[in-house]
């Protein structure tokens, strides 16, 4: 029983050593390169194309579904999105208040800053192709392949997770058709 | 003599852990509920009281209301210049709040009372299924009917005056800045005084409501 203590307090005492230089040793300058998918793509905004069709980015999916001031429409979020119906980034312009003026690009651009900083090394992964996109936890949360309080709020193969898909997979692949069936459609 | 012991003690223990079962012990919980305050002099509680504020704080499972709603929230008419109201919000009677819950069945709508007031108790409805679409269309004083429909679904919130709350400015003193995160009150109708009822009609005040002010979206 005594040989235990003085083993037990080596052991505590190694171990507070470790964390200390753990913590004390991490880079400040280190920075995480992420490749993240088209920044055009995911700001398209919602309008009517020379064609006809609507057209829709990724971002106009993402505030439709998920950016609610109940949900993701929150500051303390870690996907937190900014919205024209939701919340807004602190600015001098008046208008910019919620259901007020357009997303302005400050906030497209934060946005993005969001989605692709969730996971960064992840993300580059996925851009990359060596991981899937439903790696990420953009579409497993939604697609309710782990918890998520909101529930599931994407079906697999509908548009908005075509549209979701195809701008993770590149820019050869990215359907902006799917982004504006998706805000019309379940 | 240790059964003895058991006995006396287990009892005093019970007697001394009561006071804690019987408090909040969620602190985000209690929190939200001691920031909605007092109830309003002249007020009591019941159908009339606490408009704007976010019914299911404590109409919800963690009290302290002994009645349970699924979702609920005030309808207001719009600010306008009407010297009954003096400008100020007033609750919308009569207002058919319609409901498309997430299976896509439309739950019965329900009426709003003469302050605004309309909820659903969760014992009539059970469990509601997420994201929520919403419609409100009620009767304007010129004689004419209004609609409106919420932009956004709701995802999980089931309390309106979580997120439509009265609008403060960074600089208005004694309130948290919420200007970016809420959209305002819900509101029949734009700002036009003809829209606006009298204010006697109705068995409470339904004029100004102590809504705090920057009450911020809480999702635990």
């Amino acid at each position: 029983m005594r040989a235990i203590f003085p083993m037990f307090a080596a052991l505590s005492a190694a171990v507070i050593v470790a964390l200390g230089v753990a913590c004390s040793s991490f880079d400040q300058n280190a920075v995480t390169e992420v490749t993240g998918p088209d920044y055009g793509e995911f700001s398209i905004t919602n309008s009517i194309g020379a064609d006809g069709a609507t057209n829709a980015g990724v971002d106009a999916v993402l505030e439709q579904r998920c950016a609610s001031l109940d949900c993701h429409g929150q500051m303390g979020r870690a996907l937190r999105l900014f919205s024209q119906s939701g919340l807004r980034l602190i600015s001098q312009d008046a208008a910019n208040v919620p259901g007020g003026a357009p997303t302005t690009q400050t906030e497209l651009v934060a946005n993005y800053q969001a989605v692709i900083g969730l996971q960064p090394e992840l993300m580059t992964e996925v851009v990359q192709g060596n991981e899937p996109p439903t790696a990420l936890l953009l579409l497993r949360k939604p697609l309710q392949l782990e918890r998520h309080k909101g529930g599931q709020v994407i079906v697999p193969g509908s548009n908005a997770y075509d549209c979701i898909v195809s701008w993770l997979g590149g820019p050869s692949n990215f359907s902006e058709r799917a982004c504006a069936l998706a805000l019309t459609s379940p | 003599m240790r059964i003895g012991h058991i006995a006396l003690t287990l009892p005093l223990l019970l007697v001394a852990l009561a006071p804690v079962a019987a408090c909040d012990l969620d602190p985000v919980h209690a929190n939200l509920v001691s920031q909605l305050g007092p109830e309003a002099p002249g007020i009591p509680k019941g159908e009339f009281h606490r408009a704007g504020q976010p019914c299911v704080v404590c109409h919800g499972d963690d009290g302290p209301a002994s009645e349970k709603f699924a979702v609920a929230g005030t309808v207001f008419y719009g600010p306008g210049t009407n010297p009954n109201v003096n400008g100020q919000l007033m609750g919308a009677g009569s207002v058919n709040v319609y409901i498309e819950d997430g299976s896509g069945a439309m739950i019965p709508p329900v009426t709003t009372n003469c302050v605004g007031n309309w909820w659903i108790k969760a014992s009539d409805i059970g469990t509601l299924q997420f994201p929520l679409l919403v419609t409100i269309s009620g009767p304007t004083l010129g004689g004419g009917t209004q609609q409106q429909t919420m932009r956004t679904q709701i995802g999980r919130e089931p309390s309106c005056g979580m997120c439509h709350q009265v609008q403060s400015y960074p600089d208005q003193p004694g309130a948290i800045a919420n200007y970016y995160e809420t959209p305002g009150v819900v509101y029949l109708t734009g700002d036009d005084p003809k829209y606006q009822g009298d204010p006697t009609t109705c068995a409470m005040s339904p004029v100004n409501p102590p809504i705090p002010l920057g009450l911020g979206p809480v999702s635990p």
